[in-house]
C-alpha cells in the first residue's frame, strides 16, 4: 500500500524526543481498544483507539484525535487527519464493528483535520461539513481531502442508529467554518483546536493565533457556552493531546486530553476576554500600542492563571491582540 | 514626479516626530498631541493626504471630490479641513481600502455632509459582524470591479480576492493612471511586512492576488505606485526625510517576488525536514540571499513571517 505522508506527520515522526518537555500519561488510565508500536513520544505510542463510552470511540494519531460512533445502522466518523491516518481509522473501525461508516463530519477545513476520507468515500459514506468549509475547499483545493456532500449554514444533526451529531455555527473562530459537535444522547461535545481538556488555560501552541479570528472568539466561546448549559453538557472530548500543569513535577506536561470538564469553555473564553481587555485597558489607558505587550509582560498581567506561561510567547500572543484591537482584525 | 508640500509644520520637525514614533499610532500616544498632516499633490486632481505615518489618497473634479480611507475620526477632521483648503467641491464619495480599523474610522463626517461611502462586499460583510462605532457602514458595495466617476477623475476598484485581509481593493486613479495597494505594495521599494506575525495575511489567495495585480498594471500601462504610509528615509545628506508619496511601479514585481521567496522557502524548507515541531523553520537553514535587498531586511523576522506560511501549507488556510 501506498501511504503518502503528510508534510505535518512527516514532521511529527522524524522529531526527535523533546527532553525538555516532560510527556505523560497523567489522568485517568484511557480504555485503549487498540495501538501502534511505532512510538510517537514518552508513553505515547503513533496512534491509538480508545473506548470513551460503549459506543463512542476516540481515534488518537500523532496529536490529533477524532471521534467516531458505533450504533447498530452504522457509524459517524469525524475529521479523517490525514491520508495515513485516515487508513489506518478506516481498517480499525472494522475491527471494533461490521458496520459501514454512513456519514464523516468535518469539524472545520483546514488540511490537518479533514485530509485523508477516501477511504469512507469508498465506503458510501456521506460526507458533512459547513457551507464555508465547503467554499474554503473549492477557493484552495487539496486533493486528499473529500469535498462535502451535505452542508448547512447555521446547524446540523447527524441522526443515526439512535445516536446523534448535532453541529452548531457560531462564526469565525480557528478557520471560518469551525463547529462542535454534541453527541447525543450521551450530551458530551467534541471540540476542536479552540479548547482541549483538561484545561482552557494552557498557552497556546501558536502565539501568534494566525488562524483564530481574534474578533469573534469571545461571541464563538459566548455561543458555545449557551449549548453547555441548555443542554446541561458536562463533559467535552478535546481534538488534541495538549499541556496541562503536573501537579508532581510542578511543570507543565503533554498530556493525552481526551476528556474533561466542559468549564474548559468558559476558561477558554476567559483568556481570550481577559488579553483582550487587558490590552484594550493599556491603549486606553494611554500606553502607545507598540510598548503594550512588554508592559503586560512585565506585569505579568494574567501569568498565574496560565499553564505554560512562557512571556516570549505572551509577548507574541500580545501583539497580536494589540493588532486586533487596533484594526479589528 | 514633482511633489508639492503643504505642510502643517516644517518638514524636519515632521521628519522627526515620525522617526521617533514609527510605531503605528505611537505620535499620538507619545506626544499627547495630534499627528503633523500634510497634503501632497501627485498629479492634476490626485493628491495623498499624510497623517502621521499614514497616507489616504484622494480625487479631487471640478464637480467634487473622491476621498479614500479617512483613517480615524481625528485625521479625518484634518482631512476635510485640508481638502477645503485646495476645494470648495464637497466630498462625494468615500472609498474603503480594506476594513481594518485604522485606515476606515471617522468618515462619518463626510457622510453626514453628503458623500456616499462604498467599499467591496466582504468589508461590509466584516462590519456587520464586528461593528465599531467609530466605523460607518457603505452604503455601495461591490463585488469585483467598480468605477466612480466625478466630472473628469474616475477611480476605479478592482477586487481579486483575499490578501491582506479578506476585502483590500485595489486603486487606479484616473486620467492620470496611478495606482495604489494600501498596505501590501508601498514606496519607496519592495519591503518586509511591517507586522512579521502576519495574521491577516491570506496565503491561499496571496500569490493569485499578486498575480492579477501584476496583468492590471500591465494591461493599464501603470508607471506609478502611490504610498500608503510614510517612512523614515535617509535624505543623501545625512538626515532624514520622509519617504516620496510615489514609487516607481515596479515594486509591485519585486513584492511579489518577496512573496514567492517566501512560499518558495518555506516549501524547501518542509521537503528537507527542516520546519521544527513548533512550526518554525529553521532560521539556519534559509537561504538569506532572496532577502537581502528588500527593505526593513530583518533576519530574525523570517522564520516568523515564515511561520504563517508553514500554518498555511499544514492547514489550506
Amino acid at each position: 500500500m501506498n501511504i503518502k505522508i503528510s508534510r505535518t506527520a512527516r514532521r511529527m515522526l522524524a522529531m526527535p524526543l523533546l527532553l525538555t518537555i516532560a510527556v505523560t500519561a497523567m489522568g485517568q488510565e484511557p480504555d485503549l481498544v487498540a495501538i501502534s508500536d511505532e512510538p510517537l513520544m514518552g508513553p505515547f505510542k503513533l496512534w491509538e483507539i480508545e473506548r470513551i463510552t460503549d459506543d463512542i470511540y476516540g481515534f488518537r494519531y500523532s496529536f490529533y484525535r477524532n471521534i467516531f460512533i458505533v450504533t447498530d445502522e452504522g457509524v459517524i466518523a469525524t475529521d479523517p487527519l490525514s491520508v495515513e491516518a485516515g487508513q489506518i481509522l478506516s481498517e480499525e473501525i472494522a475491527k471494533v464493528t461490521d458496520q459501514p461508516v454512513k456519514y464523516v463530519a468535518y469539524t472545520h477545513s483546514h488540511w490537518d483535520h479533514a485530509s485523508g476520507g477516501q477511504p469512507f468515500k469508498d465506503q458510501g459514506a456521506q460526507f458533512v461539513a459547513h457551507q464555508r468549509c465547503a467554499e474554503n475547499f473549492i477557493e484552495n483545493p487539496n486533493p486528499d481531502v473529500v469535498t462535502p456532500d451535505i452542508t448547512y449554514t447555521d446547524r446540523y444533526e447527524i441522526k443515526l442508529g439512535g445516536k446523534a451529531l448535532e453541529m452548531f455555527y457560531f462564526g469565525p473562530s480557528h478557520d471560518n467554518c469551525l463547529v462542535g459537535m454534541v453527541i447525543k444522547p450521551d450530551n458530551m461535545l467534541f471540540l476542536a483546536d479552540v479548547a482541549n481538556p483538561p484545561t482552557g488555560w494552557m498557552m497556546f501552541y501558536n502565539p501568534a493565533v494566525s488562524e483564530d479570528r481574534v474578533w469573534n472568539m469571545v461571541r464563538f466561546f459566548d455561543g458555545y457556552q449557551g449549548v453547555i448549559d441548555e443542554y446541561g453538557i458536562e463533559t467535552v472530548i478535546g481534538g488534541h493531546m495538549t499541556g496541562a500543569f503536573d501537579p508532581e513535577t510542578g511543570r507543565p506536561a503533554i498530556v493525552r486530553g481526551t476528556t474533561g470538564s466542559a468549564s474548559v469553555v468558559a476558561e477558554r473564553r476567559a483568556f481570550w476576554s481577559g488579553v483582550i481587555e487587558a490590552t484594550k485597558a493599556e491603549i486606553a489607558a494611554g500606553t502607545p500600542p507598540a510598548d503594550v505587550p512588554d508592559k503586560l509582560v512585565a506585569e505579568r498581567v494574567l501569568a498565574d492563571q496560565i499553564t505554560g506561561y512562557d512571556p516570549e510567547k505572551m509577548r507574541i500572543f500580545l501583539q497580536r491582540i494589540t493588532t486586533y484591537v487596533q484594526t479589528g482584525e | 514626479m514633482k511633489i508639492l508640500i503643504h505642510s502643517s509644520l516644517s518638514l524636519r520637525l515632521a521628519v522627526a516626530s515620525i522617526a521617533l514614533c514609527l510605531s503605528l499610532l505611537a505620535c499620538t500616544q507619545e506626544s499627547g498631541q495630534r499627528p503633523d498632516y500634510a497634503t501632497e499633490k501627485i498629479a492634476d486632481g490626485v493628491y495623498t493626504f499624510r497623517f502621521g505615518d499614514q497616507r489616504s489618497l484622494f480625487l479631487v473634479a471640478d464637480q467634487g471630490v473622491i476621498v479614500t480611507d479617512p483613517l480615524n475620526a481625528v485625521a479625518a477632521a484634518a482631512y476635510r479641513d485640508a481638502i477645503a483648503e485646495i476645494t470648495d467641491q464637497p466630498v462625494k464619495y468615500v472609498v474603503y481600502s480594506h476594513y481594518h480599523w485604522d485606515r476606515v474610522s471617522g468618515a462619518q463626517l463626510f457622510k453626514d455632509a453628503g458623500a456616499e461611502i462604498i467599499a467591496q462586499e466582504r468589508c461590509a460583510d466584516r462590519f456587520r459582524v464586528n461593528p465599531n462605532p467609530d466605523v460607518a457602514m457603505p452604503d455601495i458595495t461591490f463585488s469585483e470591479e467598480y468605477s466612480i466617476t466625478v466630472g473628469d477623475k474616475s477611480l476605479d476598484l478592482f477586487y481579486f480576492g483575499p490578501s491582506h485581509g479578506d476585502c483590500l481593493t485595489v486603486f487606479v486613479a484616473n486620467p492620470a493612471n496611478l495606482l495604489q495597494v494600501v498596505e501590501l505594495v508601498n514606496p519607496p521599494r519592495a519591503s518586509f511586512p511591517r507586522d512579521p506575525l502576519g495574521s491577516y495575511m491570506r496565503p491561499h489567495n496571496l500569490r493569485q492576488f499578486f498575480r492579477d495585480l501584476e496583468f492590471l498594471a500591465n494591461e493599464r500601462g501603470i508607471e506609478t505606485v502611490i504610498a500608503s504610509s510614510a517612512i523614515a528615509v535617509d535624505d543623501g545628506q545625512g538626515g532624514q526625510q520622509l519617504s516620496a508619496a510615489t514609487g516607481p511601479a515596479t515594486i509591485i514585481h519585486d513584492q511579489a517576488m518577496f512573496w514567492e521567496a517566501i512560499y518558495n522557502t518555506v516549501d524547501i524548507a518542509e521537503a528537507e525536514g527542516n520546519v521544527g515541531i513548533d512550526s518554525f523553520v529553521k532560521i539556519d537553514t534559509i537561504d538569506l540571499e532572496p532577502f537581502k535587498p528588500y527593505d526593513g531586511y530583518n533576519k530574525e523576522d523570517l522564520p516568523i513571517i515564515m511561520r504563517r506560511f508553514v500554518g498555511f501549507y499544514d492547514m489550506g488556510r
